[in-house]
Formats: C-alpha cells, sequence, structure tokens
C-alpha cells in the first residue's frame, strides 16, 4: 500500500472510531435514562455522559486533525525532503503549490485547520463549526494530492 | 453554457475565465490525441465536470489513452491551482501514479515523476516519453 494512502486509511479510521464512539455515547444516554444512578458505581453523573455527547464529535475534529497534520508532515520530510516544522498554515500552503492542490482543496483544509483551533484554544466560539464527516472529506480531498509512495 | 452550479466567490469576469480555461484544457486534450494516435495509442474523450468556488461547474473534456503497456489518464484537476492558472494530471491506471501539468502564462509544463526535476514544457517530445515513463511504473 502506499504512504498516502495509508495515510488517507488513518484519517478515515478516525472518522469510523467516532462513528463507533457516538452510538456507544446514545447508548449511554439510553441507559442512564432507564437509570439515573447507572455511572454512579464510577464516581460520574448524568451530566459527565451529556457532556461526553456534546463535546464528542468536536474531540474527534481535534483527532481527525492532528492524524492530517501527522501525514502531511511526514510528507514534508520524507516525500519533499523538507527537515523543517512551519506551523501548520504555511505547511498546507506550502504543499498546496508543490503539489497544484485545487484552490478550493486549501481553502476547505484551512477552514477545518481554523475550526480545530478555535475548538483547542477558544472552546469554537466566533467560528463556524464543521461537521466532522465535512472535516474528513476536505482533508482527504488534500491529501489525495499527495505524491503516492515517499 | 449550461450553468447548472454558479460561483459562490465568483472573480471579475469569471464567465470569460471559465471559457479561456475550457479552451486551454481543450487544446491540450487535442494535442495529447494527435501524439497518442502517432504512437497508435488508442485514446477515448469523455465529459468531467468541475466545480470550483470562483468558477462554479462546467464541463471539461479528458482523454483515456489505451497504449500498447497499458492505460492513461489526462484528467483536468482545476483552474485555481496556486502557483499556476490550471492543473491537469496524467494517471497511469490501475496503479493511478501520476504526473502533474501546470499552467503558466507562457504554456503549460510536465512536472516529471523526479521531484527534484525541473518541469517541461509541454511538447510531443515530453509527452510521449513521460507517458512511457509512466506506463513502465502501471
Amino acid at each position: 500500500m502506499s504512504q498516502r494512502q495509508d495515510r488517507i486509511d488513518r484519517i478515515v479510521a478516525v472518522e469510523r472510531e467516532y462513528l463507533a464512539a457516538s452510538v456507544a455515547a446514545e447508548l449511554l444516554l439510553e441507559r442512564l435514562d432507564a437509570d439515573p444512578a447507572f455511572l454512579a458505581a464510577h464516581d460520574l453523573r448524568s451530566r459527565d455522559a451529556r457532556n461526553l455527547l456534546a463535546h464528542l464529535e468536536g474531540t474527534y475534529v481535534i483527532r481527525l486533525c492532528a492524524e492530517f497534520e501527522a501525514g502531511l508532515r511526514d510528507a514534508w520530510q520524507n516525500a519533499f525532503g523538507r527537515p523543517t516544522q512551519p506551523p501548520l498554515r504555511d505547511l498546507l500552503a506550502a504543499v498546496a503549490a508543490r503539489r497544484l492542490v485545487p484552490q478550493d482543496a486549501l481553502d476547505r483544509a484551512d477552514e477545518v485547520r481554523e475550526y480545530r483551533n478555535a475548538l483547542v484554544h477558544a472552546g469554537a466560539t466566533g467560528v463556524a463549526p464543521i461537521p466532522l464527516v465535512d472535516a474528513r472529506r476536505h482533508l482527504c480531498r488534500f491529501f489525495s494530492r499527495l505524491p503516492s509512495r515517499w | 453554457m449550461t450553468q447548472a452550479v454558479l460561483p459562490t466567490k465568483a472573480v471579475d469576469n469569471w464567465e470569460g475565465i471559465r471559457d479561456e480555461w475550457i479552451e486551454s484544457v481543450e487544446q491540450l486534450v487535442q494535442d495529447a490525441e494527435i501524439w497518442s494516435r502517432k504512437q497508435d495509442w488508442a485514446v477515448r474523450r469523455d465529459a468531467k465536470t468541475l466545480r470550483e468556488d470562483r468558477l462554479g461547474q462546467y464541463t471539461v473534456p479528458r482523454l483515456l489513452i489505451h497504449a500498447t503497456a497499458g492505460r492513461l489518464l489526462l484528467d483536468p484537476v482545476a483552474r485555481y491551482v496556486p502557483g499556476a492558472t490550471g492543473a491537469v494530471d496524467l494517471y497511469v491506471l490501475p496503479s493511478y501514479d501520476a504526473v502533474m501539468i501546470s499552467r503558466a502564462d507562457d504554456g503549460w509544463r510536465l512536472h516529471p515523476i523526479g521531484a527534484d526535476d525541473v518541469p517541461q514544457p509541454w511538447s510531443e517530445e515530453t509527452f510521449v516519453h513521460t507517458a512511457l515513463q509512466l506506463l513502465a511504473t502501471a
């Protein structure tokens, strides 16, 4: 398998983990509806489970971005032979210029980066949320422009 | 031209830019058709729909090339790419290894397989050479 495909598979795997975690969280809430003290044995409250569900997608967007960035830095070093560690914004632009990434794909990946930053630093206030499925699509579209092997 | 999806970030004279880009891709595909036939490679055109924020949705030709050693696909990517005025890929099937073809003010350029190689002007010689290189990796 090519390194590019391996990295794309890792990004897609994060999305599948998120979908599985969403099902698990919904099941937990159903159980709590039937038994509000269900989590007490773990020293947790129903509110903790509701917070889990409320923040789940954002948490996985951050993981998705981490996987994407790790792959991009791997390619930067090993496909392009660049030992530098530029900020992600600069890295996106540099890779886009080298690989003729469509401007739209660069714009979408940069929007995901900005949303990830807002989630990490400011609780995502003031930034339009990007559903995880869309974020995965944008990041994979960008990544598909990389060389297949390095 | 039927415009099914209008641009969401339209640039000035977007219709003129779109039409000029489509014409340029048409010329590139026509070059590849002629040069492929001279190699006794069969060619088949079909249409590809592209959608860009700045140009909306439009249709360009793409070209499937059947060579003795395998198949190639000349596949337009986008008019708007950083550092160029358009991009097209030349894929080898089934591996989908590709070389990029960028457009600059002075014409099309083939980006060779080696990452450090200098882009070459689009010509019959560079097209056939690159196609044979790609087919050798299929």
